[in-house]
């Protein structure tokens, strides 16, 4: 089966900050039936449903890569100067332009972007997809019903400490979000209209005398939402330290057929040796190469 | 009712939604979402599949805007999707008895050979593996965090049980610090600092890094609900977390980041989870240079450095031509 798109992804847009579309194009390359064909990225940025910022790039690719060389990145700065509006969202596309083109997976662009203040710490985030989402998708079949969920807020009016959830509603239709605590504080309730994000400030769980809180909180809506969670100050809810998404309620199975187990034993070995990997110009690496699994990580520090 | 824009091929087995609450009592949630799919078009999941079988190259919102499905009162958008993604898998018969023939056929003998195999076998523990780097000193405390509660507005489906998580800490040389297993009960949450168990005598330096293994699993058969484990990094100033990672095969990592020396610090860590020596090269870009060092990492422990300009020599900052004045880009790979 073939497709002519990649499922879109949807990031936020937060208001006084510039974002870095950091676009992965090999990863645009390697889902191209033969590697090759014209593709069109389309970026936008969405505030109270209404386009405010909009990128289109056409691009050739040949042998999994740009014919051209690397496009280069994407830079949105339409709220910089804007830090006290509510949240937008981007959402990110990718078509085959022609009939010549066509995909043989659809995964969309899985990338970290880049969210930038002068005079403030920079912070990482990696963007969702826009439906379709496994873990969503798995949470459907076990609960039918959409549930985040996040094991470690902390919020500290002495410290300045805050944090808040980024609800992003990419669809038509408004939908109405329920946040919990696992200590049963009065739940937060938000609507977050069509094409629109909302930001609920998890302060709002706290009665007017309680200093800190820590604990966990879900939500659930009536339907699908994007969320993000942010660490902020509480006297600045622009100065952002950090954001990232929430988790969803798993409905992964906790054990697997024993038969299932072994056969991804024995993928897993095959994997290692690079007889089951794809190749494409990025990857190509003799097995010896890629023997050693690694595991990388990026942190900044304030 | 509307009628449905696409041509309806099997109308025998649709079921009026208004009747799903008439189903014999001991139905599953799935069957109770039975037939019925979109009830403001009148659509099924029989008719949703032959659709989507017809038009295959269709992105979800073209569908639904074709289909006319999940557009009107849009509860049943979340449906639309299992249903859209499990086609896509070749498997929409998960979305019930009534899947095209063609579509079942489409999963393979291979695949229900595997699956009939699978339906009789034991089951055993799948051991969820991940690892983080542990960060210390500078004021920077670490914790590691792992929820098992319940759903809260919707305890009556199937609850968490207790499950098991072995934690291993280790310090830069691949030294086991600390390794301990926790018990962590039904609606308990695990709260375990980690930076403290990577000095012993209480000197705090500038920046340094160790790495935690977490190994969990459960006592019995369950989903994994809030499971997934956290880490939190808390400075004076600030907070951030990130989910732990499973280590991947992949022999080649990038990031990009925004080189602003005037406002933070940037380092990154690489752990080796294997148990065997890595060896490697770090690549730092620039906009028109680049510069290469070998990096060799013993087995099972972190290592990191900071990416100070000084020590990384040739890497070229240039002023970016974007939206975020005074910041340059730097890109590093890592082999």
């Amino acid at each position: 089966m073939t497709y002519n798109y990649l499922v879109p992804s949807i990031l936020s847009f937060p208001g006084g900050t510039g974002c870095c579309l950091t676009v992965p194009w090999s990863q645009v390359g390697a889902q191209l039936q033969d590697g090759r064909g014209t593709v069109k990225l389309t970026i936008l940025a969405i505030h109270e449903g209404a386009v405010i910022e909009a990128r289109e790039r056409v691009v050739s690719f040949e042998d999994g890569v740009p014919a051209g060389g690397d496009p280069g990145r994407e830079n949105l700065d339409a709220f910089s100067a804007d830090p006290g509006v509510e949240p937008g969202f981007i959402e990110c596309g990718v078509q085959a332009v022609d009939g010549e083109t066509s995909f043989v997976a659809k995964n969309p662009l899985n990338f970290y972007s880049i969210y930038a203040t002068p005079g403030q710490k920079s912070y990482f985030s990696d963007n969702a997809w826009k439906y379709a989402a496994p873990p969503v998708i798995q949470q459907i079949v076990e609960y039918g019903r959409f549930a985040d969920s996040y094991p470690a807020v902390l919020i500290d009016r002495d410290q300045d400490l805050g944090m808040s959830v980024i609800l992003i509603n990419p669809d038509m239709k408004d939908i109405i979000c329920r946040l919990y605590t696992h200590d049963g504080c009065k739940p937060l309730r938000v609507r977050i209209p069509s094409m629109s994000a909302r930001r609920a400030a998890l302060v709002d769980f706290l009665e007017p005398s309680e200093r800190r809180w820590r604990g966990q909180i879900q939500l659930t809506a009536n339907n699908r939402l994007v969320t993000y969670i942010v660490w902020h100050s509480l006297r600045e809810p622009a100065a952002v330290s950090d954001q990232e998404h929430l988790d969803a309620y798993r409905g992964e199975r906790t054990h697997i057929p024993v038969t299932l187990q072994l056969r991804r034993k024995v993928g897993a070995f095959v994997g290692r040796k690079g007889a089951m990997t794809r190749r494409t110009p990025q990857n190509q690496l003799p097995w010896w190469r890629t023997r050693n699994g690694g595991s990388f990580s990026f942190a900044s520090a304030r | 009712m509307r009628k449905c824009r696409f041509q309806i091929t099997h109308t025998d087995t649709r079921t009026d939604h208004l009747n799903m609450s008439t189903k014999p009592s001991g139905a599953t949630a799935r069957d109770l979402r039975g037939e019925m799919l979109c009830p403001c078009v009148d659509v099924s999941h029989r008719d949703f599949a032959s659709f989507l079988q017809a038009n295959s190259a269709l992105s979800f919102e073209e569908t639904l805007w074709k289909a006319g499905v999940g557009v009107n009162c849009t509860a049943c958008l979340l449906d639309l999707e299992y249903t859209f993604a499990a086609a896509g898998r070749g498997d929409v018969a998960l979305s019930g008895s009534s899947a095209p023939k063609a579509t079942v056929q489409q999963a393979g003998l291979k695949s229900a050979v595997y699956r009939a195999i699978d339906g009789v076998a034991p089951l055993v523990s799948s051991h969820v593996e991940t690892w983080s780097p542990v960060l210390f000193g500078g004021g920077i405390v670490q914790r590691l965090w792992i929820a098992n509660q319940h759903l809260l507005y919707k305890r009556d489906i199937d609850g968490p049980v207790p499950h098991i998580a072995e934690v291993t800490i280790r310090d830069a040389g691949g030294n086991v610090r600390r390794s301990a297993r926790y018990d962590v009960s039904v609606d308990a949450v695990l709260d375990l600092g980690l930076s403290r168990f990577l000095t012993d005598d209480g000197e705090v330096p500038d920046i340094a890094a160790g790495s935690v293994q977490i190994r969990q699993s459960w006592a019995k058969p369950v989903l994994r609900g809030t499971t997934r484990s956290q880490i939190e990094i808390a400075t004076t100033k600030a907070v951030c977390a990130v989910h732990t990672q499973a280590p991947g095969p992949a022999a080649t990592h990038r990031f990009t980041a925004l080189s602003r020396p005037a406002e933070e610090r940037l380092f990154y860590t690489v752990v080796n989870p294997s148990p065997q020596p890595l060896t490697g090269r770090v690549t730092v870009c620039g906009a028109d240079t680049e510069a290469s060092e070998p990096i060799a990492i013993p087995a099972s422990v972190p290592w990191y450095r900071r990416s100070q300009r000084q020590r990384t020599g040739g890497v070229c900052l240039k002023t970016a031509s974007s939206v975020l004045p005074g910041s340059s880009m730097v890109t590093t790979s890592y082999t």
